[in-house]
């Protein structure tokens, strides 16, 4: 039987790729994400479940699922010019992918499928770091967290508790990963951002909050608190958020085994891993 | 989420130099494909994002415009402009 064997919080902020093209490999960020692709390669997945908040640029406002898998042998990006990103195919595990989505609606998610998608920076800037080969097929999990109205945080959890149970039913024998891409507080564009700047954290006394929780592995304080309000009061991408508390449903009430605030860009990077 | 149409010529301009292009030279003509109510096409016009946040538009899509400095907007002037209605 498969099980999940680590999971994985990690920002995907557009410039970091051009970022560390530019300042190179000992610089925070490269070092960040060099420390989290070392425990994903410790693991060993066979395949990774990525939450993910798509940029409206997979999906648009013509066709907006809340929540979908997507089910096919690939796919490919970015879709969004993302600076100093070359263009990626990544695999995608069909078989899985196929197989959480059908679990799912059978235990109560009306889970949409696309079965011929590309990825934008959401996907791709955290995977150009930690899986550079892309050697490590996907299951992208979409959860509509910036277009209001957006998910409810229980729901989100509960998702990621189904989708644990669904690994656990596959037959076949499979280390799955899991991750969670995005920020906690952030704004881009609308009135919150920070004066001056067009996106930036808006609301860091929040991100300390979710951290704190987080780091205690207090789910029920996470999702008392994260109510939708409190999650758009932190930015209008605030609700990337639900991918974080999706991964918790995945794994539980364990703690990270590290966990690196980066207070000014209103996110951070999470590893949990319980094998050592 | 109104301001469907709004949203539909931003993806366009992220999506089709050409659009953006023809967009530089005659703004007015070019914006008439899409049906913007009156308030939308004057606030597309002016660059007025903080009018066009006010009305329904996405911030995230608002500040893609930026980078192609269409409608007069500057990565200097948006920040203040988003927040002319708030």
């Amino acid at each position: 039987m498969a099980e999940i064997v680590a999971a994985f919080g990690l920002p995907h902020t557009p410039s970091l790729p051009a970022l560390v093209a530019r300042e190179g490999p000992n610089c925070e960020s490269a070092q960040l994400f060099a420390q989290v692709q070392r425990d994903l390669e410790a693991v060993q997945p066979d395949a990774l479940v990525i939450f993910d908040s798509d940029h409206l640029n997979t999906f648009f406002l013509d066709n907006l699922p809340l929540l979908s898998v997507g089910v096919a042998p690939s796919t490919a990006g970015p879709n969004d010019g993302t600076p100093a990103l070359p263009r990626y195919e990544v695999p995608v595990d069909e078989h899985l992918a196929q197989h959480v989505r059908r679990y799912g609606i059978e235990h109560g998610f009306d889970l949409a499928v696309t079965q011929e998608f590309e990825v934008d920076h959401s996907v791709l800037v955290p995977l150009h770091f930690v899986t550079p080969r892309m050697q490590v097929p996907i299951v992208p999990v979409f959860i509509a967290g910036i277009v209001p109205p957006i998910p409810q945080a229980r729901r989100c959890f509960a998702l990621g508790q189904t989708v644990c149970e669904a690994v656990a039913k596959l037959p076949e024998i499979k280390r799955v990963a899991v991750m969670a891409s995005g920020s906690i507080s952030l704004d881009i564009g609308s009135p919150l951002a920070p004066p001056g700047q067009i996106a930036g954290a808006s609301d860091i006394a929040w991100l300390r909050e979710v951290l704190g929780y987080l780091e205690r592995g207090a789910v029920e304080d996470l999702l008392n608190a994260a109510t939708t309000d409190r999650m758009a009061r932190a930015g209008n991408i605030g609700g990337e958020l639900l991918n974080w508390i999706a991964l918790l449903g995945s794994i539980g009430s364990r703690r990270p085994s590290f966990l690196e605030a980066q207070a000014g860009h209103g996110d951070a990077y999470a590893v949990w891993r319980w094998d050592t | 989420m109104s301001s469907y149409a709004v949203h539909k010529l931003i993806k366009r301009i992220q999506r089709d130099p050409e659009f953006r292009s023809e967009l530089q030279r005659d703004p007015e003509t070019t914006i008439r494909a899409y049906p913007l109510s009156e308030d939308e096409q004057a606030a597309l016009l002016a660059g007025d994002v903080g009018a066009l946040h006010a009305l329904g538009v996405h911030g995230y899509l608002l500040s893609r415009l930026v980078p192609f400095g269409l409608f007069g907007l500057t990565a200097q002037n948006y920040p203040e402009r988003i927040r002319s209605h708030s």
